[in-house]
């Protein structure tokens, strides 16, 4: 196999896996935090901001791939 | 398409490089010092304007970073260097919605680019607050608390657990460079593939998308920032309230 076709393969790989994880983590975050805002909706500012911080922390795996992904083509 | 990872070196200084992402650094620092020195120099005591608005940066975050530490003290040492941070990340990721900066070209590289999507800005800050924070840590818990935290044997467990807390130290400087550096490097990529397919129209959704995750990227920041300092900090309350 071609070098540069692995390469694009390779970064095809990392980025597809790597976002299943960060998006069921993500979406479970986002029902979880809308059902606490539905039930207790005066919360609702402080849930959203630790909602976006959580999402944040959950995203951080998926990031990681794509900056290898970025990496593996570019670097 | 072209996109290189190492910013273009567009001269040199005796010696040092100086490259498009180095000079926009230094840029965003000194006007942001300058707004906020003119506007301290020029202090009144009705604020409007730009005073009006400083202030409600200021005291907004000082309000959040209070709520969240429930004290005033921990509040007053956190909060200049979480929003410095703060500031010069939003300041340096907003910078790149001026249109036409980056076709600017000079010895066949782009004269401007974000600073933020350099992996040496990025990687600089999260080492030097990490070592903040060992230093915080090491200030409040005593020297021998410090140690205690990493190596333990009291019992196999906490001599692992001990073992495992250094590898955590050491992936918070991966884990908070990485992130930043990759939403806003993916950010400048993403928008130049979707120019390639469909000018114009393509990547404006996406752009919407992009000026949401580098507003809300540096509070992240910020806020991890906080939050790591006051884990660094909570280890002396926690024994001096057990005595």
């Amino acid at each position: 196999m071609d070098i540069e076709a692995a390469r694009v393969i390779a970064a095809g790989i990392a980025m597809g896996f790597g976002a299943i994880g960060p998006g069921i983590g993500e979406g479970y975050i986002g029902g979880k935090a809308l059902e606490a805002m539905g039930r207790n909706p005066e919360a609702g500012n402080t849930i959203f901001t630790r909602m976006f911080v959580a999402m944040a922390v959950t995203e951080s795996t998926g990031i990681y791939s794509l900056v290898i992904a970025l990496l593996v083509l570019f670097g | 398409m072209d996109f290189s990872l190492a910013p273009h070196i567009l001269g040199t200084i005796a010696g040092f490089p100086i490259t498009n992402t180095f000079w926009v650094t230094i840029f965003i620092s000194l006007l942001l010092i300058l707004v906020f020195g003119i506007t301290r120099l020029k202090m009144r005591d009705v604020p409007r304007g730009l005073q009006l608005f400083l202030e409600l940066i200021v005291e907004g975050s000082h309000n959040l970073i209070k709520e969240s530490s429930g004290s005033d003290k921990v509040a007053n040492r956190l909060h200049p260097f979480a929003l410095t941070v703060f500031l010069l990340f939003i300041v340096g990721n907003l910078l790149s919605f001026i249109p036409g900066l980056p076709s600017v070209t000079f010895h066949g590289g782009s004269f401007y680019r974000t600073a933020t999507t350099d992996y040496n800005l990025v990687l600089i800050l999260a080492m030097f607050f990490l070592i903040i924070m060992q230093i915080v840590s090491i200030t409040t818990g005593g020297i021998l608390g410090y140690f205690k935290k990493f190596i333990n044997f009291s019992s196999p467990l906490n001599f692992m657990l001990g073992l495992f807390e250094i590898i955590g130290e050491a992936a918070k400087l991966v884990s908070i460079s990485f992130r930043f550096f990759g939403n806003a490097f993916a950010g400048e990529v993403l928008v130049a593939v979707l120019l390639f397919i469909f000018p114009y129209i393509l990547p404006l959704p996406f752009m919407f998308i992009i000026l949401l995750s580098s507003i809300v990227q540096p509070a992240v920041f910020a806020l991890l920032v906080m939050i790591y300092m006051q884990m660094a900090i909570m280890v002396k309350e926690e024994k001096s309230k057990s005595h």
